[in-house]
């Protein structure tokens, strides 16, 4: 009985990892629409906003602005991905730790122990490399670790998707420090230019963010080999580092800074790359599934129960794996209506193959 | 590429969740693979640190190292000047190279005092800071430390305030001449600017002298 609710409880925890959200991708466009429409108030409706304002009421401004692109995110994943939305309380949680972190360790790191600034921009390619190696790689890590430390192991981290539902929170607590920052350091900013500088860090930071989340939730559902999460990691930051590099090198090559093209630019990287990441989870649930129901299916065929001449070993078998997840198929009327019990029907059955049958199994649409 | 999609997607051929050895495995292959990063990219901060391009200052006069990525010029009055463009302060880190003929009884001793009292009627709040002997290319030179207040927003009526900005001049003769190599930093970043002095300095061979303070 018990290994019976046992692999019930399994079947229903795959499915839950399993579980893809269609929503997610209309939230992905409308939340590049939406940033992008955030830039083109400031810079074609309001124009002259904060043109009168100087010193601290500028500063303010820019910082209230600084968390819009933040906000326009959040809420605009949280409102279509109502069906099943992680918990707001979580969500905001990890940005305010990813900010934190940020806040904390990434300025005392690139710039105190590494002094990045002093010496990156001599060469091209120290530019990239550093680029890669030290500030991707440690603004990523500072991601990686505020999920990692935060969430991974509660029980809300519960689907594939989470890990980059997660990362991108993180990756935008890190962008908004550092909308912070640039606010501060400017003593306040044209809030036109300013808010697509603003964007552009939201952008992409969120989208490299969306690849090592995806990563993450790997790591936490899978048995992954050791070279996984490091991978995923330094996928992100090449991504990360090579963004910047392309943003930045529109300057250092001598040619006019061009706002507008690195706007255009950040919004296809992040719609490709968070596209990409969906996809990848999509391809990775439907593999979880279809392994789930050929284990059902081979621990079924080893220790098969007597079936009537009447009906075919196979037929019972998929009407079984079928029962088992809750599911209609042609061939479990055929099963039930034999002689022999079913093993989903049957506690004992289902403790002696060692099947994931149980009334814990949940119906699931996209289950084969 | 289908199997490299398909390894990324599906890692693993079980659905078994990974135990907590494997997440504490993992765990240790991130903070080692980012300790690897991070060496990685010490050596390419040491590299761009000291990558560096070699300018000729003229006929008799040594070659002079300047950092790679600064900007270079030669205003009148000057056999060189270079900039570094990122700096992080108002006042750029900057190297300028002059020379004054040595002419009836000068020496390289005259030639620094009378430099000094020059400073201390051009600068602002100049004040001198050490003094050592050093030997250029084998010949002997004097490597002057000081500082003074600069005003680097003024020109374009900004209101940022004024900088403190330590300077080392490093004087030695060449032929005929007092050659000048003046290393100017915002005197808050000395420490991290002064590895740029370092390379321009090693260019020239720069030496201490043993006991050579003034």
């Amino acid at each position: 009985m018990q290994a019976s609710i046992t692999g019930g409880d399994e079947l229903s925890r795959i499915e839950r990892v399993a579980h893809n959200r269609s929503g997610l991708w209309v939230a992905i466009v409308i939340t590049i629409i939406g940033l992008l429409v955030f830039t083109g108030i400031f810079n074609f409706v309001i124009p002259g906003l904060g043109d009168n304002l100087s010193g601290t009421p500028l500063i303010l401004l820019g910082m209230v602005l600084s968390l819009v692109p933040a906000a326009i995110w959040l809420f605009f994943f949280y409102r279509l991905d109502r069906l099943d939305p992680e918990p707001k309380q979580m969500v905001v949680r990890i940005f305010l730790m990813g900010a934190l972190v940020a806040a904390a360790l990434r300025d005392p790191l690139i710039n105190g122990v590494f002094d990045v600034r002093a010496w990156q921009y001599n060469t091209w390619w120290g530019h990239l490399f550093g680029g890669i190696l030290i500030v991707g790689v440690i603004e990523q890590f500072l991601i990686y670790a505020t999920v990692r430390y935060v969430i991974f192991e509660h029980p809300e981290f519960d689907e594939r998707v989470d890990g980059v539902i997660y990362a991108v929170a993180a990756g935008l607590g890190l962008a908004t420090v550092l909308n912070f920052q640039y606010v501060i350091r400017s003593n306040g900013v044209d809030l036109d230019i300013g808010s697509v500088r603003m964007v552009i860090n939201a952008l992409g930071y969120a989208s490299f963010a969306g690849v090592m989340g995806y990563f993450i939730g790997q790591t936490r559902f899978e048995k992954t080999p050791i070279y996984y999460m490091p991978g995923g990691l330094a996928l992100a930051a090449v991504l990360n580092g090579l963004f910047w590099f392309l943003i930045d090198r529109t300057i250092g090559g001598g040619l006019r800074p061009n706002p507008w093209g690195d706007l255009i630019f950040a919004a296809i990287v992040a719609a490709l790359t968070l596209a990409l990441a969906f996809w990848l989870i999509e391809r990775a649930n439907e593999e979880t599934l279809r392994v789930a129901h050929q284990k059902i299916r081979e621990a079924i065929g080893m220790t098969p129960a007597p079936v009537p001449a009447t009906v075919a070993p196979a037929a019972v078998a998929t009407g079984a794996s079928a029962a088992a997840l809750g599911q209609e198929s042609p061939a479990a009327p055929a099963a039930t209506t034999s002689d022999a019990p079913a093993p989903a029907q049957s506690d004992n059955d289902g403790a002696e193959s060692g099947t994931e049958s149980g009334p814990t199994a949940t119906p699931k649409e996209n289950a084969e | 590429m289908t199997a490299l999609l398909a390894r990324l997607a599906k890692p693993s051929v079980t659905n078994e969740p990974p135990t907590r050895e494997e997440l504490l495995r993992t765990e240790i292959a991130v903070i080692v693979a980012v300790l690897f990063a991070l060496f990685l990219g010490i050596g390419i901060r040491n590299n761009a640190v000291n990558n560096q391009r070699t300018v000729r200052l003229g006929d008799g006069l040594p070659s002079i190292a300047v950092p790679a990525g600064w900007i270079t010029g030669q205003p009148e009055g000057t056999l060189l000047y270079a900039r570094s463009p990122r700096t992080r302060s108002l006042f750029n880190t900057e190297l300028t190279v002059t020379t004054r003929e040595l002419t009836g009884e000068a020496t390289l001793a005259t030639v620094r005092t009378g430099l000094a009292l020059q400073r201390t009627q051009d600068l602002l709040r100049y004040r001198e800071l050490e003094a050592r002997s050093v030997t250029v290319n084998g010949q002997p030179g004097i490597l002057v430390t000081y500082a003074y207040v600069a005003d680097p927003t003024r020109d374009q009526g900004a209101i940022a305030p004024p900088v403190v900005v330590e300077a080392q001049d490093l004087l030695f003769t060449a032929g005929n001449s007092v050659v000048i190599v003046t290393v100017a930093a915002d005197a808050t970043l000395w420490d991290e600017e002064s590895v740029y002095a370092g390379l321009i300095h090693r260019s020239l061979n720069v030496r201490q002298v043993q006991g050579g303070g003034e």
